[in-house]
């Protein structure tokens, strides 16, 4: 199991390599877990073609697959290392660091992966939709000898065959060739996520800003409890919310250093989220739309940068295309049936409602008041958030996003509002949290011109 | 240079309440991990399906199967156990509400409604585990 992330870390790490080549804009420890996300991006994209070409699973094909891949990639990045193989021993003691508060931070982190695992132990399987939809999905990819395209056909509607396969795919690629059984893979993967949560925000943050606040947001995430919680209830809500926070550092450091590099890399997080959850492809509209209005008039003076974005970007996306296209039925939650005759019909009530449960969810004791400071250190810092460039792309997207997801709950005639709030409000917003504790941190320390990353 | 330091009175009013939120939710965490530590004293891990397993020796050979119940599956306890079914049951399809199948799974409140469904349905029961549950297959 460990070292299926061991292989997809190695094929992440050669890739941001090809990307970086001499001039890496990011610290080693930071590259190195955006190089474990980009790899299992890509080990999960490897599994999904290793079915669509042979219907079943042969961990052996998926294995034929990585191995040709790393070939290339080693054979891509083999001039990069040849020039500086003498520095990996400085880059890997920079990474280890052997600075006090760096040791206390990462003693932090494996106690918090113990206490982690300790929560896990109150629900092994997760929550409903890990066994009534991920690992359910796991489970028939695994141990179906019928072509997977049974998923989207003949499962119950509960099933949600229209969701995208990230998480089931992931969890078949970690399984591999295991003969263990199948229920502590998704386990640890989500205690993974769970903690490389928090560790991304504090790295993210850290390529930006100063180590102790930085530190304090990683804690900030990583300590709540129902953070914990929900982290671990085996959904893909933890993916997403950790693909969204690698978004947001690569905006922030894309705008930053306006480098080809930084920007295709930052098209390859936005198209793997796409394949996660159907939210993640708004997400990609919102960071996409958002970064390009960022240019504003300067955007054609920029069109070699955006060329290497939406290229990475359209790459990405392909798989979740061909599985929207070919594979999974129509979405029935998201705007159905948008006719005007409906609109007509449009209950205004629905927004009261939708609120109404919004503030009680933000303000629920569950939270540890998290949401309350946050919004309000938010607000105090509305000026700079409004007129710094890079600040205001990423709040904007919260406010963009928050009326889109208004606007999903408030025309959907399917299923009751109030069910539909109570199942999915406190899953959308905790996907949201990382990425809002680095876009306040980022927004009170950074400074403009901030030379921590160079 | 010490740049950690908070230079504005925002960003130290910012850093003491983030940090003693920390410190709150250190100490909030006990509380999930004792209330873990008791359930773990009376169950060792948590139990989903328990009312189907075994089951799946059964049916891994058949790619669908029927799914009857007499109940409401838009009830929340029964929309449950069809998922605890088909979890436990995977990779076989339990198709719910359609009975043209060899074999079709009972989950009835009632036990007089599963004979009775299956004498119209000219099957037989093939397996009954101690939940309840039959598992019937039609001639």
């Amino acid at each position: 199991m460990y070292l299926n992330h061991f292989i997809s870390l190695v094929l992440g790490f050669l890739t941001l390599t090809i990307i970086y080549k001499d001039r890496p804009s990011l610290k080693p420890a930071l590259t190195l877990l955006l190089s474990w996300g980009v790899g299992l991006g890509i080990s999960v994209y490897l599994t999904f073609l290793s079915f669509i070409l042979f219907k079943t699973f042969h961990p052996e094909k998926i294995y034929l697959f990585h191995g040709i891949l790393f070939l290339g990639l080693f054979l891509g990045a083999f001039p990069t290392y040849k020039r500086h193989f003498k520095r990996i021993p400085h880059i890997l003691f920079e990474t280890i660091n052997q600075r006090l508060f760096d040791a206390l931070t990462w003693i932090f982190w494996t106690i918090l992966l113990c206490l982690t695992y300790m929560v896990t132990e109150g629900h092994t399987f997760g929550e409903w939709d890990a066994w009534g939809m991920w690992n359910l999905k796991t489970k028939f990819l695994l141990l179906s000898a019928q072509p997977f395209e049974d998923i989207f056909h003949n499962l119950h509607w509960h099933t949600h065959p229209d969701y995208p396969l990230f998480l089931p795919f992931l969890n078949t690629w970690v399984y591999g060739l295991s003969s263990t059984d199948l229920h502590p893979i998704p386990l640890y993967t989500a205690i993974i996520f769970t903690l490389a949560c928090g560790i991304l925000l504090y790295l993210g943050l850290l390529q930006f800003i100063p180590k102790i606040p930085a530190f304090i947001a990683g804690a900030l995430l990583a300590t709540n409890p129902f953070f914990g919680y929900q982290a671990t209830a085996q959904y893909a809500d933890v993916q997403i919310g950790f693909y969204l926070l690698a978004g947001f550092i690569l905006m922030v450091d894309s705008l930053s250093t306006k480098k080809p590099q930084s920007f295709f890399l930052f098209g390859i997080i936005l198209g793997f989220m796409t394949f996660i959850k159907n939210e993640g492809i708004l997400m990609m509209l919102f960071l996409t739309g958002l970064t390009l209005l960022s240019f504003g008039k300067e955007v054609f003076q920029h069109k070699r940068v955006l060329l290497w974005f939406f290229l990475a970007l359209g790459l990405t996306f392909i798989p979740t295309l061909y599985f929207k296209t070919f594979l999974a039925p129509p979405n029935d939650d998201i705007l159905p049936n948008f006719a005007w005759s409906n609109l007509r019909h449009y209950r205004f009530m629905n927004l009261q409602i939708f609120f109404t449960s919004t503030f009680q969810e933000l303000t629920h004791k569950k939270w540890c008041w998290i949401w309350i400071f946050s919004l309000s250190a938010l607000l105090l810092n509305l000026p700079k958030l409004i007129f710094e460039e890079k600040c205001r792309g990423l709040f904007l997207f919260f406010v963009i996003y928050f009326f889109a997801i208004a606007a999903i709950y408030t025309t959907n005639t399917n299923i009751s509002i109030s069910w539909w709030l109570e199942s999915s409000l406190a899953r959308i917003i905790f996907s949201l949290l990382p990425s809002l504790l680095f876009l306040i941190f980022y927004s009170y320390w950074h400074k403009p011109k901030n030379l921590n990353h160079l | 240079m010490k740049p950690y330091l908070p230079k504005t009175r925002l960003q130290y009013l910012f850093l003491i309440c983030f940090s003693t939120i920390v410190i709150t939710n250190s100490v909030v965490l006990i509380q999930p991990m004792k209330r873990i530590y008791t359930y773990k004293k009376v169950v060792t891990h948590q139990i989903i399906g328990h009312q189907f397993a075994g089951l799946e020796e059964y049916t891994k050979k058949e790619p669908i199967i029927g799914y009857y119940s007499d109940t409401d599956l838009q009830d929340k306890k029964q929309g449950k156990l069809l998922a605890h079914a088909q979890y436990i049951l995977a990779p076989t399809i339990l198709d719910v509400g359609n009975l043209d199948h060899k074999y079709i799974l009972f989950v009835c409140e009632d036990e007089r409604h599963v004979w009775q469904k299956m004498k119209e349905l000219n099957a037989m029961p093939y397996l009954r585990n101690e939940f309840g549950m039959i598992l019937a297959e039609r001639k």
